[in-house]
């Protein structure tokens, strides 16, 4: 069979089961053992099956999966993650579009403590919508700096969106953490910048109100207590990879270890929120895993019947420049984001995408790092981006999906400012890699 | 249907010990990582088993918490086409992919049972510092796929029930 039919095949029956409601493992997992048993020898091949996804989890890369998962539980089951709010409240001044300026700076802190996009949108959302609602903000100035705001959490490491893509894509996972640093505070940038012009042209969507006054000492103690101490945990992961004293998977450990250590020293430990944080950790980390395990199978079986060769070969092949070809990548991924959620994506597009950029000559790491954008791009796109579901659910009453898409359309053009400009200048990505020790 | 509750309230007490058990797991996999760097940038002295254990770790929590995740529909799904389908047809869908993906465990628990059978009587050993006995990294996923597959079972008895009431 030509492999253009074994490709079609393989993605139409994975993408149909996935439509029918069948949970993404599994759906792998039904494409793979057809698979094996018609191109492996039967029962032989379903075995071999078996010893292959033993395997692809027990794997030393994927431990930061389940270890950044405990750094974000434990912020939240420990209520830390409220304390930064207050904290960055104090610091805020009378400024237009105060609350909505609080969303980035929130956003960028939670990015640093958690690897996950839809815990951010809900923490945020939770925490900020009900002041911004009883202060008179709009929607473009409450849902929509939470929704592009919360994204960033895969774009700060610890990124457990990167761990994925870094070994789906067999790429530096180090390297790739390093990677997202200066993107994803330029993506920050560019949220606050929209957010000044937008209260200066339209000054009605964000009500300016009396704040009181916080002495400075206040300011300074809150810091101190709730901010400071997070350089500990951030310093434990960044730190620790930057510097050489441990790998990815390590620095994750270390991160996860200061972040309890940090609740322990705020007197925040209960055994129900080690429990809690633990358990839950746990259970995400599993239901990552388990489609990872898959989607590697997956890929070994296209590359097995030459189907990855072929489709690479076909791109490589297609009179159009690299560039563009590129970009077209990325806009598919955005495209895909409006409709699915970030994993099927990743574990569907990024075997055969990679091995494209690799044989144009490009860094892969500058590759990865628009691709993270394009999923964050994707996440907050109309019409079914899953952040937008999820802010729905912390909106005011009465807000329609309507109101979320028009709020969210800005920061969405601003996600694509970013790609331009990591597209237009590759230093951004691979000036800090290269400091890397 | 007091023989389903009962199977229902064993399954789920057993699903849930074991999600615990993989939690335990992952506290210990982060702490024998942490005691790792420590000793290798303090005392210069690197275990060679920590790397090692923490894979055969993650591949126990993986396992371990699958059959509550499925449990609690914790795993990733796209829910928007079922979701606008009409209730009959969606309850339709629903257990035609139960019974597909009950199948599918049923068979892959199988063919693990199998290959973990073949480990054991053959004395295989991982090619890997540690050397432990194969058959105790491959047996986890029949087990879980077990457990899966009796909990894709209990839904298809669940699904049936609604559609007759």
């Amino acid at each position: 069979m030509e492999w253009y039919w074994l490709f079609s095949l393989a993605i139409g029956s994975l993408v149909a089961l996935m439509l029918l409601g069948m949970p993404v493992v599994f759906a792998f997992m039904l494409v793979n053992v057809i698979g094996a048993y018609t191109l492996m020898g039967g029962l032989a091949g379903i075995e071999q099956l078996v010893i292959n996804t033993v395997e692809s989890i027990s794997s030393f890369t994927l431990v930061p999966i389940a270890l950044f998962m405990i750094m974000g539980e434990a912020m939240f089951h420990s209520r830390i993650a409220f304390d930064l709010m207050d904290a960055l409240d104090k610091w805020m001044g009378k400024i237009r579009g105060r609350l909505a300026f609080m969303a980035v700076g929130g956003g960028v802190l939670f990015s640093t403590l958690t690897g996950n996009s839809m815990g951010s949108t809900a923490l945020l959302g939770s925490t900020l919508v009900p002041e911004m609602e009883a202060r008179g903000y709009k929607a473009p100035m409450s849902i929509g700096p939470i929704l592009g705001s919360a994204g960033l959490a895969i774009m700060i490491p610890p990124s457990s969106l990167a761990v994925i893509l870094g070994v789906v894509a067999e790429i530096s996972i180090g390297r790739l953490l390093m990677g997202i640093i200066v993107p994803g505070l330029l993506m920050a940038l560019l949220y606050a910048v929209y957010i000044y012009l937008r209260c200066l042209l339209d000054p009605d969507v964000a009500p300016t109100f009396d704040v009181p006054e916080v002495p400075l000492v206040e300011k300074l103690d809150a810091t101190v207590r709730h901010i400071l101490p997070l350089s500990l945990v951030v310093f434990s992961v960044v730190g620790f990879i930057f510097l050489g004293i441990a790998t990815p998977s390590e620095a994750a450990a270390s991160g996860a270890i200061a972040t309890l250590l940090l609740v322990w020293l705020k007197r925040r430990m209960t055994w129900k929120v080690l429990k809690d944080t633990l358990f839950d950790s746990a259970n995400i980390a599993a239901m990552v895993l388990v489609i990872v395990a898959g989607a590697v199978t997956f890929t070994q079986l296209l590359a097995y019947t030459g189907a990855t060769e072929g489709m690479v070969e076909f791109i490589i092949g297609l009179q159009a420049s690299s560039g563009a070809l590129v970009l077209l990548m990325i806009v598919s991924v955005i495209i895909l984001g409006m409709f699915m959620g970030p994993l099927p994506i990743m574990l569907v597009t990024l075997p055969i995408y990679v091995p494209v950029v690799i044989s144009f000559g490009y860094d892969p790491i500058w590759f990865a790092v628009m691709y993270l954008i394009a999923i964050e791009t994707g996440a907050t796109s109309p019409p079914l981006g899953g952040a937008l579901f999820v802010m729905k659910a912390v909106a005011p009453i009465g807000t329609t999906m309507s109101d979320i898409y028009k709020a969210a359309t800005p920061f969405i053009l601003c996600d694509l400012l970013a790609i331009g400009l990591v597209f237009s200048f590759p230093i951004i990505v691979l000036g800090p890699v290269e400091y890397m020790w | 249907m007091t023989m389903f509750y009962l199977i229902r309230g064993w399954l789920s007490r057993i699903n849930s010990a074991l999600a615990y058990l993989g939690a335990a797991l992952l506290l210990l996999m982060c702490l024998a990582v942490v005691s790792e760097i420590i000793s290798r940038t303090v005392f210069s002295v690197s275990g060679l088993w920590v790397i090692e254990t923490s894979e055969y770790a993650l591949l126990y929590i993986t396992f371990l918490a699958c059959p509550y995740l499925l449990e609690h529909k914790r795993h990733v799904m796209i829910d928007v086409l079922v979701n606008g389908l009409p209730p009959l047809a969606s309850r339709w869908v629903a257990l035609i992919v139960a019974i597909g993906a009950g199948a599918l465990c049923v068979l892959v628990a199988y063919a693990g049972a199998l290959t973990s059978i073949d480990q054991y009587q053959m004395g295989f050993r991982e090619s890997t510092t540690l050397a432990p006995l194969s058959f105790w990294l491959t047996a986890i996923m029949p087990i879980s796929l077990g457990l899966m597959a009796l909990q894709f079972g209990l839904q298809v008895v669940h699904n049936l029930q609604e559609m007759v009431d």
